[in-house]
């Protein structure tokens, strides 16, 4: 216990600070991330049944919705940030902590979901849709049915992903007082000069990532069952 | 059950319009194993997809018992595809469902248990009761294709569409692939429509078959028909392969068989005529020498038909009159060809 002291004097001393701070990254994950995948499951499924050769192929649309996500995917997070503060006050009130963080968090995910869920979609065989059809389903079951259903491994692994790149934006809202992770390396690791912080910083989020991707992994390994061709392991 | 008039589709590729499917006029009956043979690229692909729409076509009508499909609306065509099975040539089983949920796919509005009662009773009839739960990939390529059949069958349609079935199997499963069809089509009367680039497939199961090339149906007859007598050059390219033609000319050529006036025919006779003793008359009546290069006997649409390759040397006369009484005896000579 007094090596451990020894080694980390500041973190004994902020334990409550690094749980909470701990506790509003998980929350900034997990509710940007959930409207983050709705939001990218609706524009991925818009661009796959929109495209050329789609089920109901409609240019406009398509890319209306390819121009969008490639927009938000272009501005830097911590522009994007800054450059939605207008409309994040308008929908929540304010730009600061976790409310102020999931908006520009689901704007800068949301974009990124929708390209991971298209590619996972779009992996789904056209001769499977194809028999989908001659087997007289209508486009509602066939994207529920058969895109999503056979996508699922893909789809895990889209989240798994995402949820990576989105925990490193969080601890990016730190720089504007979200909270979170990020805010306690800027605060206590950067400007106070206390070393064992930024550490402690980086072995929590190590765990979150190690903790994303084993339960992508065992997620899959249940799946699979007979599904070899799905055994990839995650990133 | 089919009735295609002027059936007629085209893309655009980078050479310019393609015409896939051009006029095509078709008439297809209930309970017939019909057969669509032509090269790659010559366009039956996308005829077989013009019967249920998969592929929608510019102009003409394709009528399925009674109904122009190309009238029906969406949710007409979407009842109507449940009378149509259709089985792919890789199979496109879905990856994430068990064998029993493949089959159960396609069925809708029915109690747990009569999709249950269903389900197996199409297993058993494919012949694969024993790997209900297992994945697709855990199968073999003809496993697969039952199960494939199973799910087409699933909705009891009219007629079963077979996209290439066979041709990603290898020979032996694909005998027993097309033996199931055959079963299927006496046993259920089910309507079967299959496209293949093999004569050996229309030869061993199809009643009648067309000869598809450059998007045109250029012959229909029956199997027979089109074996004992094929009319078009490619019709006749088909046939010359399947009773290898171009093996038995490099045997004649390596062997030096063929001399300065000998005669080179081929034979094809119906079972009836091979009863007799035909060639040991042509020798003895007529005086000829005679070499038989190849024989062979196909059965073809359950009848036997027997081919004879020969080299006739004798006065020409002689020779003629030799012909003309195997043609009276129903044989069928020709000239030996052997065109690419």
């Amino acid at each position: 216990m007094n090596n451990l002291e020894k080694l980390f004097p500041n973190v004994m001393d902020l334990k409550v600070i690094i749980f909470t701070e701990t506790l509003a990254t998980i929350k900034m994950v997990v509710i940007a991330g959930a409207i983050a995948f709705l939001i990218g499951l609706v524009l991925a499924i818009g661009l796959v049944l929109f495209r050329k050769k789609g089920l109901f192929p409609n240019k406009l649309l398509f890319q209306l919705i390819d121009s969008l996500v490639n927009v938000f995917r272009a501005v830097p997070f911590v522009i994007l940030l800054v450059a939605i503060f207008p409309l994040t006050r308008l929908l929540v009130g304010t730009t600061l902590g976790l409310a102020g963080s999931i908006v520009p968090l689901v704007f800068a995910t949301a974009p990124f979901f929708a390209r991971q869920i298209e590619s996972a979609l779009l992996d789904v065989e056209d001769g499977l849709i194809e028999a989908a059809i001659s087997m007289g389903c209508s486009n509602f079951e066939i994207v529920y049915r058969v895109y999503l259903r056979e996508a699922i491994p893909g789809l895990i692994r889209a989240i798994t992903i995402t949820l990576i790149s989105l925990l490193s934006l969080t601890t990016m809202v730190g720089a504007i007082a979200g909270g979170g992770i990020g805010d306690l390396a800027l605060m206590y690791g950067l400007r106070r000069n206390m070393l064992d912080i930024t550490y402690i910083t980086v072995i929590i989020i190590l765990a979150m990532v190690y903790l994303i991707q084993f339960s992508a992994v065992l997620a899959l390994k249940k799946l699979n069952k007979g599904e070899k061709k799905n055994e990839k392991v995650v990133n | 059950m089919f009735e295609l008039k002027e059936v007629y589709k085209s893309f655009i590729s980078e050479g310019g319009q393609v015409e896939a499917v051009s006029n095509v006029c078709l008439r297809i009956d209930k309970g017939e194993i019909f057969g669509i043979i032509g090269s790659s690229g010559a366009g039956k692909s996308t005829l077989i997809r013009c019967l249920n729409l998969l592929e929608k076509p510019e102009k003409g009508k394709v009528i399925f018992k009674g109904h122009d499909l190309l009238s029906l609306s969406k949710k007409q065509m979407r009842h109507e595809r449940k009378k149509i099975g259709m089985v792919f040539q890789n199979f496109n089983l879905l990856a994430s469902r068990t064998v029993f949920e493949n089959v159960a796919f396609p069925i809708g509005t029915k109690t747990k248990s009569e999709v249950k009662e269903k389900v197996l009773a199409l297993l058993e009839i494919v012949g694969i009761s024993d790997k209900v739960n297992n994945y697709p990939n855990q199968l073999s390529g003809g496993q697969k294709q039952r199960v494939a059949i199973a799910r087409a069958l699933a909705n009891d349609p009219h007629v079963l569409l077979c996209d290439e079935a066979t041709s990603a199997l290898d020979p032996q499963t694909t005998a027993s692939i097309l033996s199931l069809l055959k079963e299927l089509n006496e046993k259920l009367n089910l309507t079967i429509i299959l496209i293949t680039h093999e004569m050996s497939v229309i030869k061993s199961i199809c009643h009648r078959v067309a000869i598809m090339d450059k998007g045109k149906i250029i012959e229909v007859d029956t199997v027979i028909n089109i074996f004992t007598n094929p009319k078009k050059p490619l019709t006749k390219s088909f046939i010359q392969e399947s009773f290898n033609h171009k093996e038995i000319r490099n045997l004649i050529d390596k062997n030096k068989l063929f001399k300065e006036n000998s005669h080179l025919y081929e034979f094809i006779y119906k079972q009836e005529s091979a009863s007799k003793a035909l060639i040991a008359t042509l020798i003895k009546k007529y005086q000829l020498e005679i070499n038989i290069i190849a024989g062979k006997i196909e059965i073809i649409s359950g009848e036997s038909i027997g081919h004879l390759v020969i080299i006739i040397e004798g006065e020409d006369k002689s020779v003629k009159s030799a012909l003309r009484f195997l043609s009276s005896q129903g044989v069928l000579v020709k000239e030996f060809e052997e065109n690419e």
